[in-house]
């Protein structure tokens, strides 16, 4: 017996690409079956009253390492806390993101355990898929990534990785100055996987390369990566100019400062932009000390994490629906803009906006309720919800 | 002067594409511009048929120290002979750039007296507010204090003639200075510096609205320090100025900085000096050696990856404007709109040039796709015709 259709009405909703007021959604079996403003409501139906909220798109997060304390290596049960903590954030979707280790085996035994999970399910947002940031990044650009767990570039140990992960490993994070890094780039692409163009101290004619060869996803713009300069516009010249790369963007307002932020999407648009949160375990998690990759210390104060070792800024805390309020607060861009940068240009970049990514006819039913400071009311991942916040009614 | 019925295949007003159309002009003025078809080319009126070529506006140039192996603070002869040498680059109005209170007054001469070239409306002082260069081996020199009783002299010495006046934000005085710049009805421009965002933000509060070639001699842009130039990408109150040589900005930070300003806040300059339109070699200017080479000078003994090592730009501003469409893939149509009405406008000029528009200059240069320069009239008169010209 299938469940009743729902139906959710809202102030507004932003599609994101098209804003509707007053904005009303059914949802029969898991799917967006009618949108509009004037929408019949079917017999029946489950009626959520959001006529003072906004409706939107879930978030999807192709960067995103951990939360609550927990990195997703640690095992299926911090895998499934660290996706229902992505919810309470507005996440419907997101990249488990994993990064190198001492072996091949001690790669693959991670993403075999995330493919279980994703099968079996999280109770929290989905799993879309597997981001690998790392091993194949550059030892001079390392950021928080340990150096000794960075490894040549090996299409055969892509294919290892990508059978354990039934075909789920989505994005890989590639150093393209790295030895045979166009040959590398020219393979991912033709086993269907997104290229990312990460942690790398190399030139603007490299990164040219590398586009020519496949790469389409810079990973978070500006850090990791060699500056602009007025004569050698380096990596970030050739990610400001390139049309065809989506680049990320850690919308903490640290990692960037909110000019240069505003100065990526004045040269890449609403629809190159891709806003990630790059959270390590720390996200979620009150001020302290903490341990991070490789036995860092790592020290979070007022929402910063900082390596206590080697002082450089140690991944995100930020959580998504935060990112994107400092969207429209720092950089002054419309709230939609905003809306479509952590839904439907991730879901693009990886090429999974067949399904997601957008509230439309058809695609699956992966939303959220938030008011204009982007606060979350709710979350619905392919038409149940899987997040409100406790005594919060999803009407004020 | 009479009637003047200019035709050619096409017209970049640069508002407007339009296909064979006509420009009529009375005296010094355009009084009609448009199709052909629509246009009623009076009996009387001598008409000159350009054919396949494009007209545009004449070029505004805003900064340009001099060419052909002289430098605009030489005297009034000086000036009138680089303002007939410019005639060629299809630049119609110049903004003669000194730092002076002597070359301001031979400017102001020259610009009254007439040229019979390029029109002067206009003086840009580049100096002396301005932060000193740190080059290695170069002497330490202290920042000079904005002076309000200096840049008073220059005022009176312009006679109404100074548009544009260059002033570094963290020199001592100068939040006061750039706000008597503005209350004198004269464009303040940032200009020399290595300040950070907020004293330049501080800076266009004060009322900058102008920006000496944006990335050269100026603090970069940090993702987590934006600088000056992080701040000209940002900020839509000011011009931007672009040395569009392909040498002093990579073609790839040229397109960052057009993608982030757009084209009414991003104005072509040829910061032209006198090796424009002198053959490579090496040349002394006030005990410097400058030596030119594939057309480039340098302050000889730089490193060439030293900002503010260059001398000057040696290429003319169609050469730009062809940099622009060739390099960084601008639409002609945009590119001259850099070089023409957003000069005109950041100069506070566009009541009069920078379009051909009924009612403006009669400033027209006639171009080719490729940004040859054919024909240059300034004020209703041909100064310039080349000798390949059809007509």
């Amino acid at each position: 017996m299938s469940s009743p259709p729902i139906v959710i009405q809202a102030r507004q909703l932003i599609s994101p690409l098209e804003v509707i007021a007053p904005g009303t959604a059914v949802i029969e079996g898991g799917k967006i079956t009618a949108l509009g403003s004037r929408v019949p409501i079917p017999e029946g139906a489950q009626v959520i009253d959001a006529r003072d909220r906004i409706l939107a798109p879930g978030f999807i997060d192709n960067h995103v390492h951990g939360a609550l304390g927990h990195w997703f290596a640690e095992g299926p049960e911090a895998v499934r806390k660290i996706a229902r903590f992505r919810a309470s954030t507005g996440t419907t979707g997101f990249l488990p993101t994993l990064g190198g280790a001492a072996t091949l085996e001690g790669m693959l035994e991670p993403i075999r355990m995330v493919r279980e999970v994703m099968r079996e399910g999280t109770g929290g947002a989905e799993i879309l898929g597997i981001h690998m940031e790392g091993p194949y990044l550059s030892p001079r650009k390392p950021g928080v990534n340990p150096v000794d767990l960075m490894r040549p570039l090996d299409i055969a140990e892509v294919e290892a990785m990508q059978e354990a992960a039934d075909g789920n490993i989505r994005l890989v994070s590639v150093a393209p100055d790295e030895e045979g890094g166009m040959a590398f780039i020219r393979s991912l692409r033709r086993m269907g996987i997104v290229v990312g163009i990460a942690h790398t101290d190399t030139d603007y004619e490299t990164i040219l390369q590398a586009v020519e060869a496949g790469a389409t996803y810079a990973i978070h713009t500006y850090n990791g990566m060699r500056g602009l300069h007025h004569r050698a516009p380096g990596v970030v010249g050739a990610v400001l100019t390139c049309d065809q790369v989506f680049a990320e963007l850690i919308a903490d307002g640290v990692h960037v400062h909110p000019a240069a932020m505003d100065i990526l999407v004045r040269c890449k648009g609403r629809d190159r932009v891709v806003l990630v949160t790059d959270n390590s375990a720390m996200a979620g998690m009150s001020d302290g000390i903490y341990q991070g990759f490789g036995g860092q210390r790592i020290e979070k104060k007022e929402g910063v994490l900082r390596s206590l070792d080697t002082g450089s800024i140690a991944g995100s805390a930020m959580a998504f629906n935060e990112d994107v309020r400092n969207m429209v607060k720092l950089v002054g861009i419309p709230l939609p803009w905003a809306i479509q940068m952590a839904s439907l240009n991730p879901a693009r970049a990886l090429g999974l906006d067949a399904h997601k990514g957008s509230l439309e006819v058809g695609k699956d039913a992966d939303l959220i309720v938030i008011d204009e400071d982007v606060n979350v009311y709710l979350t619905m991942v392919r038409g149940r919800v899987v997040y409100q916040p406790t005594g919060q009614q999803v009407t004020s | 002067m009479g009637k003047l019925a200019i035709k050619a295949a096409r017209v970049l007003t640069p508002l407007q594409d339009l296909r064979d159309a006509v420009v009529l002009i009375e005296d010094d003025r355009i009084a009609a511009v448009g199709r052909q078809a629509n246009v009623t080319i009076p009996e009387d009126a001598e008409v000159m048929d350009f054919g396949d070529r494009i007209m545009v506006p004449g070029f505004v140039d805003v900064h340009n120290h001099g060419a052909n192996g002289r430098w605009a603070r030489e005297g009034p002869e000086v000036v009138k002979e680089i303002a007939r040498w410019l005639a060629q680059t299809g630049t119609t109005s110049w903004l003669a750039t000194v730092g002076d209170v002597e070359s301001i007054k031979a400017v102001v001469q020259a610009s009254r007296e007439g040229t019979g070239g390029t029109a002067i409306p206009g003086i840009h002082c580049e100096g002396p507010f301005l932060a000193p260069k740190k080059l290695p081996g170069q002497p330490y020199r202290e920042k000079p204090l904005a002076d309000i009783a200096l840049y008073h002299q220059m005022l009176e010495a312009g006679d109404g003639l100074i548009r544009i006046m260059d002033c570094a934000p963290d020199l001592p005085g100068a939040m006061e200075l750039i706000r008597e710049i503005v209350r004198t009805g004269v464009s303040a421009s940032c200009a020399h510096s290595k300040t950070d965002y907020a004293t330049f933000m501080r800076g266009v509060e004060a009322g900058i609205r102008h920006v000496t070639h944006t990335y050269n001699v100026m603090s970069g842009m940090h993702h987590r320090r934006p600088n000056i130039v992080g701040g000209v990408l940002t900020c839509d109150a000011v011009v931007g100025e672009l040395i569009a040589d392909g040498f002093h900005v990579h073609p790839v930070a040229m397109d960052v900085l057009i993608r982030c300003k757009g084209f009414d806040k991003v104005c072509t300059v040829t910061d032209s000096t006198p090796l424009a339109g002198l053959p490579d070699g090496e040349y002394h200017f006030r005990g410097r050696t400058v030596i030119k080479k594939n057309g480039i000078s340098r302050m000889a003994g730089f490193d060439e990856t030293q900002d503010g090592s260059m001398a000057g730009s040696e290429w003319p501003v169609n050469h730009d404007l062809w940099t622009l469409v060739d390099k960084v893939g601008v639409r002609l149509q945009d590119a001259v709109r850099m070089a023409t009405l957003t000069p005109a406008s950041t100069a506070g000029l566009a009541k009069d040039i920078g379009s051909l528009e009924p009612g403006k200059y009669a400033d027209v240069a006639v171009i080719d796709e490729r940004v040859n320069v054919y024909v240059t009239i300034v004020r209703g008169e041909i100064v310039y015709r080349a000798e390949s010209c059809l007509s």
